[in-house]
């Protein structure tokens, strides 16, 4: 069965690292059982195999469609081409191998239902990102025309300051697009006054400026309909303002190779385009089992060694 | 002087600032809305405070050799150099073309990304090794909180997260969501009481000490 869902280095690989990494759980529950402390060192010598190893075996594993990620796919599925989406790519480079994955494909599935997106951050380092993910999309959508199909205004300084504003007037903060150019002139924003004006809000974040200013600033006072993708470590958090204030979350790697699954059930085109998330999803639950085991195994060891200490008493 | 205008400032501005939200007249809104603009503009003079700090500290650093000072000559080449290949000046010619230069884009790509993802990446081996140090089921408390994490971790594995996902959903839904909402609701009203003893000039450690 695990060999069915490897890719990569090829099957002689695959196996000899799926034994190498049974063997070698095997010998940590040997010395847990034997009462040995594992050093440091050895530990994150297990975990570096287990990524790379992971990582060269190309695992895929097949992931199962969630209600909160739905939800998010199906209110982009249910606009009508020509509506306007504001994508906010809060995040900096540490953040991008989870949330770029899910800032392309939504960026491709707007562009597949010819949906117009407005691309803007709170980050300083968010433009290069989104620089990044306009090339990603624009490797299957190469005709998009700068203006008519998307723009990008960039970023501000003023965090929760520049959310306060845009609720209420977006161009008072961004009178022009990132080169300058008035957002007047570009026809992607004809008759957006406000962030309520957009369909649909996506906000993909890792910190603070994010989702939660997202909500409390602009959600709330304005009513704008907005989803958004977190990464992994924050998500929990925010799960309170699941389905009030946001109608979908994408929660992590898991919630955008979610979403790059339903992207290309709806539209096999995309089969042919690289799923980021999904190629890490593979090394991240193997990574997640690892570090789940050597819980066990420590705990384990840890009773054990009360027991023996109670039985020399 | 030194502090009772600031203190005056923030009084009267905080008061004005409260009123402002709770007024529903248009020429309330505008006034809002205007005050909230000088927030960005603030906000812009913090930035060049924090770039003035940063190269006052590393200047000092270099100057007088102190400890690890030859990173500070790293930082204020970092520095500097994103300022000058980020600049858009010129024609379609020009190497200034702002976020899509060449050197932009490869310092950006080449040295932040890495060292960003490097950083990040280095938690997983931390974790791992405080994971196996230090969670122990010492008490009933880190038993339970042991279990639950093992079951919140599983659902992601797709081969039994059929079978453990219903339990996973309902502990992200229900004590972590009661968890959370307690939380934030503490916080709000932290920042409520924090936000009157500031206008009411109770706490004033936002100005200094002397």
């Amino acid at each position: 069965m695990l060999l069915a869902v490897t890719q990569g280095l090829g099957p002689v690989f695959s196996w000899f690292f799926w034994i190498t990494f049974a063997a070698g759980l095997g010998w940590l529950l040997w010395m847990s059982i034997t009462g040995r402390e594992v050093e440091r060192r050895i530990i994150f010598l297990f975990m570096g195999l287990t990524v790379s190893g992971a990582v060269l075996a190309g695992i895929i594993l097949p992931v199962q469609e969630t209600t909160v990620v739905r939800n998010v796919f199906d209110t982009i599925e249910g606009l009508s081409e020509g509506d306007r989406v504001l994508l906010s790519l809060d995040y900096d480079p540490s953040g991008a191998p989870e949330l770029e994955p899910m800032a392309k494909a939504v960026s491709q599935h707007c562009f597949e239902k010819k949906l117009k997106i407005c691309y803007m951050t709170l980050w300083g380092t968010g433009g290069a990102m989104i620089t990044d993910v306009i090339a990603l999309a624009k490797v299957d959508f190469p005709d998009l025309v700068y203006g008519d199909d998307y723009c990008n205004v960039g970023y501000r300084a003023g965090n929760e300051a520049v959310l306060r504003v845009i609720a209420s007037d977006f161009r008072k903060t961004f009178p022009t697009d990132v080169s300058g150019t008035s957002l007047d002139s570009l026809s992607v924003m004809n008759g957006i006054l406000n962030c309520a004006d957009f369909k649909y809000i996506v906000a993909i974040g890792s910190g603070r400026p994010g989702i939660k200013e997202w909500v409390e600033y602009v959600v709330e006072p304005s009513g704008a309909l907005m989803g958004s993708g977190a990464a992994a470590v924050s998500a929990p958090q925010l799960y309170p303002y699941y389905p009030q204030q946001m109608n979908g979350m994408m929660g992590g790697s898991k919630g955008a190779s979610e979403y790059e699954k339903m992207l290309r059930r709806v539209y096999p085109k995309f089969k042919s385009s690289r799923a980021q998330a999904t190629e890490i999803m593979g090394p991240q639950t193997v990574a997640h089992v690892f570090l789940m085991l050597l819980i066990v195994f420590a705990n384990i060891s840890y009773f054990l060694a009360k027991k023996r200490k109670g039985a020399s008493a | 002087m030194k502090r009772q205008i600031p203190l005056a400032l923030v009084i009267l501005f905080g008061w004005l600032m409260l009123a402002l939200y709770f007024i529903p007249l248009e020429g309330a809104q505008k006034i809002n809305e205007n005050l909230l603009d000088w927030t960005a503009i603030i906000g812009i003079f913090a930035l060049a405070l924090g770039i003035w700090s940063l190269i006052s500290v590393n200047v000092d650093k270099i100057q007088y050799k102190k400890r690890d000072w030859p990173y500070s000559i790293v930082t204020l080449f970092g520095l500097f150099a994103m300022i000058v290949f980020g600049l858009k000046f010129g024609g379609a010619d020009s190497m200034f073309q702002g976020q899509e230069s060449y050197m932009f884009r490869h310092f950006f790509d080449d040295i932040l990304i890495p060292i960003f993802s490097t950083m990040f990446s280095l938690l997983a081996f931390f974790i791992a090794s405080a994971a196996y140090r230090a969670f122990r089921a010492r008490s009933a408390l880190a038993t339970i909180l042991l279990v639950g994490a093992i079951i919140v971790m599983i659902r992601f594995f797709p081969f039994i997260a059929e079978y453990t996902r219903p339990v996973a959903d309902w502990i992200i839904n229900v004590p972590n969501l009661a968890a959370k909402r307690a939380i934030w609701m503490g916080v709000g009203l932290g920042i409520v009481a924090t936000g009157l003893k500031v206008i009411l000039g109770i706490e004033r450690s936002y100005l200094g000490r002397d």
